[in-house]
């Protein structure tokens, strides 16, 4: 072949695309039947609490003294009813979809950035350097969170970005144990053996190596991650420590609802539904994404 | 310029130990991996290691390459302890001596293409070439060891063992080392496909004027390429001497008994 | 002709396999991995059966025995002494696997249970197929040790599988496939993971259950060596078909088939005589 088309041989091979791992797990995902269904409910719920309230008629912190307490009718507008002040119930869901939604990935967000980092680190360079990291995160796991937040609220006040802050803070630590076993067993591995053979440097090597080979697990347990950062929301706004009126969140509600669970159920039953469907959903979705990327048949 | 029989790697009194996990109880015993090495290994030939599993010859390629660091011992490349090598004289070592290892699949980043795989010494270590010239260079490796155009942008699961393998030796080749270090590069390959990576082996090392170490615990192997054999047992030195003595004339009886243990594929008439 | 001489045998006669196929279901589609492989046993003999991966050596005797992952299933006959191993029931199968044939696996490191102690591990198989009382089971266990010859002191029965050397765990794997007096072994590249002075001490004991103990051995193998020294017969497999067969000198010597030609030119040369 001489070297024009030897040129062009070259240009028709690079048009050629492999079959990534990612294609296969994409595929196995979809073949999911949970996974996918649970995919189209979360997506539609995120949509609908981030432009819902555009199109309804009520605002959330509208009160309404003339209205309190209506269960839920279609002629009033109140689809699914009203709370104590006369507020909507289904604008205040959906604004408090907005809020657990966005705690839930802004906090994961948070905690896998510091995780992945501080597990690579502990678990590529081993040694003291990580026996003395590891100690670090073992007392704080040791350390009573709840207390640690409360101390936080008080001290800060009840601003929404310390609840982001708090509840990062915590995650941060199961991320970063999972990351540092992953890191330790991938080290083994020969391809990383060659590339240090090769003469790559070890942030290099973390970098192009490790981190997109520790992207499967992680991504699963950003899933699972996700639904436990709500539920932490929840609870402490639960107990009165999460955003501050008239802001709200699907705790906030679950917890006004619960104390008039017996005259007005309605308060309770909503939004503990479009909790437990999509934290559902969440989970099923990580199940998927697990058994996706990391089949067993082989 | 590299003498003919020049002496380009010396290792002297190589020793790795480290010490076995101690249960509660039990004391700790010492693990000697590797007991007092040495070897010289001369320019343009290729040495064959063998033995068995913990005989120390995986360790001592490692060793060589310090991804393993060693107990005590003096490593020399063309005469210099490389114990004195400043961060940059280490790089450009790396440069020079390459390794390939046993597990085909294991050597490859199962997220990068093929494409990415051969071109990341050439980032390490020419990154002032263009993106163009990095191409020509990547395609021609593949040529070289006999891969396809095709390949450039597959994955490593979706080639064989031996593409695969092929894959470690562009890699290890695209910068033109001195010295391949080859550790059970064929043990993992069905048997014709090993037949077609030693030849591919011997036709690489005239064209790149290579000098090579090759480690296995196959005695047909070892017998069919290298010129010289040392014999490993428990981190010991058994034997040091040309492949022909070795085989027609062992001296050792652990090397005799190696030699015996080796099923003939010729059948006894029946 | 081959009819004749398997009839002249047929008192001889163990397992008789015809028109084996085995196929898979798999996210690319069916796959056959076995295809129409037709092959005899008779007592007391050792079959070799060589092949390269893909083959499909592994997967013949795996669907024999049952031991078939569940997305694959197979068709034909494989008669054991007047009993369809294929059409049977897996009440039936699992009566004669472990008991009378064994099963050894490539890997020893995993074949064993991590948990269990090996006088534990070698006495359930009798409890369970001869319904032998424990202390009775014992008793056979340190005949068996003695026929793989590993000591059969205390120590060895007490201990646990991570305790021992890769030669001796596949020796543990042969005395419990011997528990039950098997009339088949199926060693599935029993010396693949092991080294050359091991495995040179597993081949002498394949030998020794053969001729010694009349116990009629299977033995797959990707190593020309191993059956060369081991097998009386035996069949070269590629891409799941049997392409040639025969005596073990027939073939090794003087091969018909083009791939098994090109098999043995792919071999080292090693030592003459």
């Amino acid at each position: 072949m001489n070297k024009q088309e030897n040129i062009k041989a070259i240009e028709i091979s690079k048009t050629l695309k492999g079959r990534s791992l990612w294609v296969d797990a994409r595929r196995r995902l979809f073949l999911n039947k949970a996974a996918v269904i649970s995919l189209f409910t979360l997506i539609i719920i995120s949509i609908v609490s981030v432009f819902g309230p555009f199109f309804l008629q009520y605002n959330f912190s509208d009160t309404d003294w003339g209205s309190i307490y209506q269960p839920p009718s279609f002629e009033t507008g109140h689809y699914l009813g009203t709370d104590g002040n006369g507020r909507d119930l289904l604008v205040r869901i959906l604004h408090g979809g907005r809020l657990s939604l966005s705690i839930g990935l802004i906090a994961t967000f948070v905690s896998v950035f510091i995780g992945v980092l501080y597990g690579t680190i502990a678990g590529f360079f081993g040694g003291k350097l990580d026996i003395f990291m590891m100690r670090i995160v073992e007392i704080l796991y040791a350390m009573p969170y709840l207390i640690f937040v409360i101390i936080l609220m008080v001290v800060f006040g009840r601003n929404i970005y310390f609840l982001f802050i708090a509840i990062g803070a915590v995650e941060w630590l199961t991320m970063a144990r999972i990351v540092r076993g992953q890191t330790i067993s991938l080290k083994e591995k020969e391809f990383i053996e060659t590339s240090k053979a090769l003469g790559q440097s070890n942030t290099l090597i973390i970098v192009k190596h490790i981190i997109p080979n520790l992207a499967g697990p992680i991504i699963v347990y950003i899933t699972l991650m996700v639904p436990s950062v709500i539920i932490l929301e929840s609870f402490l706004s639960f107990l009165g420590l999460g955003v501050q009126e008239p802001l709200t969140s699907w705790g906030v509600l679950i917890s006004e609802g619960s104390r008039e669970m017996e005259t007005a159920w309605w308060l309770l039953i909503f939004p503990g539904s479009f909790m437990v469907i999509t934290l559902a959903s969440l989970n099923f979705i990580g199940d998927g994404l697990r058994d996706a990327i990391d089949p067993k048949e082989y | 310029m590299k003498g003919k029989s020049e002496e380009i790697l010396s290792v002297d009194n190589l020793k790795l130990y480290y010490p076995e996990s101690a249960g509660l109880f039990k004391s700790s015993n010492t693990i000697k991996a590797v007991d007092d090495v040495s070897f010289k290994l001369i320019n343009g030939e290729t040495l064959g290691i063998v033995g068995e599993s913990g005989s120390g010859k995986s360790s001592i390629c490692r060793l060589i390459l310090n991804l393993v660091v060693k107990t005590s011992g003096k490593i020399s490349w063309f005469g210099n302890d490389l114990d004195g090598y400043t961060k940059k004289e280490m790089k450009d070592f790396r440069k020079k001596v390459q390794i390939i290892f046993q597990d085909p699949y294991g050597s490859l980043d199962p997220r990068m293409t093929i494409g990415s795989i051969i071109k990341e010494p050439l980032d390490i270590f020419n990154g002032q070439l263009s993106k163009q010239e990095k191409e020509e260079k990547i395609f021609q490796l593949m040529n070289d060891v006999g891969l396809s155009n095709d390949l450039f942008n597959r994955y490593p699961h979706e080639l064989s063992g031996g593409q695969c393998q092929r894959v470690g030796i562009a890699r290890a080749l695209i910068n033109e080392p001195s010295v391949l270090i080859c550790d059970e590069p064929v043990s993992a390959l069905d048997l014709s496909i090993q037949a077609q990576i030693l030849d591919l082996l011997n036709d690489l090392k005239s064209k790149y004027n290579l000098t090579l170490i090759f480690v296995s615990h196959d005695l047909s192997v070892i017998k069919a390429i290298c010129d010289k054999v040392l014999v490993l047992k428990h981190g010991i030195i058994i034997e040091n001497r040309n492949t022909d003595d070795l085989f027609n004339n062992p001296k050792d009886d652990y090397t005799k008994k190696l030699i015996s243990s080796v099923p003939s594929p010729i059948p006894l008439a029946k | 002709m081959q009819s004749i001489q398997k009839n002249i045998k047929n008192s001889n006669l163990l397992l008789e396999v015809n028109n084996l196929n085995v196929f898979f279901d798999t996210a690319d589609g069916k796959i056959q991995a076995v295809k129409d492989v037709n092959l005899f046993i008779n007592k007391g003999e050792c079959l070799g059966i060589v092949g390269e991966s893909g083959s499909g050596k592994t997967q013949t005797f795996f669907s024999i025995t049952g031991l078939l992952s569940s997305n694959g299933y197979c068709n034909g006959s494989a008669i054991f002494k007047d009993f369809d191993l294929i059409s049977a029931s897996e009440d039936k199968k699992r009566e004669y696997l472990g008991k009378s044939i064994g099963f050894i696996f490539q890997d020893p490191m995993t074949s064993l249970t991590p948990h269990m102690k090996i006088g534990e591990q070698l006495s359930e198989i009798a409890t369970f197929h001869d319904n032998l009382s424990k202390s009775e089971a014992l008793k056979r266990a340190l005949n068996v040790l003695d026929i793989v010859k590993l000591p059969k002191s205390r120590n060895l029965i007490n201990s646990y599988p991570h305790e021992l050397s890769g030669g001796m765990k596949q020796r543990i794997m042969i005395a419990i496939s011997l528990m039950c007096s098997p009339e088949l072994i199926i060693a599935d590249e029993p010396t693949t993971a092991l080294d050359v002075t091991t495995q040179s001490e597993i081949l002498n004991i394949f030998n020794d259950l053969q001729k010694g103990m009349g116990i009629s051995i299977v033995l797959i193998s990707h190593n020309i060596g191993v059956i060369a020294e081991t097998s009386d017969r035996v069949m070269v497999m590629k891409g799941g078909k049997v392409v040639e067969k025969g005596s073990t000198f027939d073939v090794l010597t003087s091969p018909k088939d083009e791939y098994t030609k090109h098999l043995l030119s792919c071999i080292p040369p090693w030592l003459e005589g």
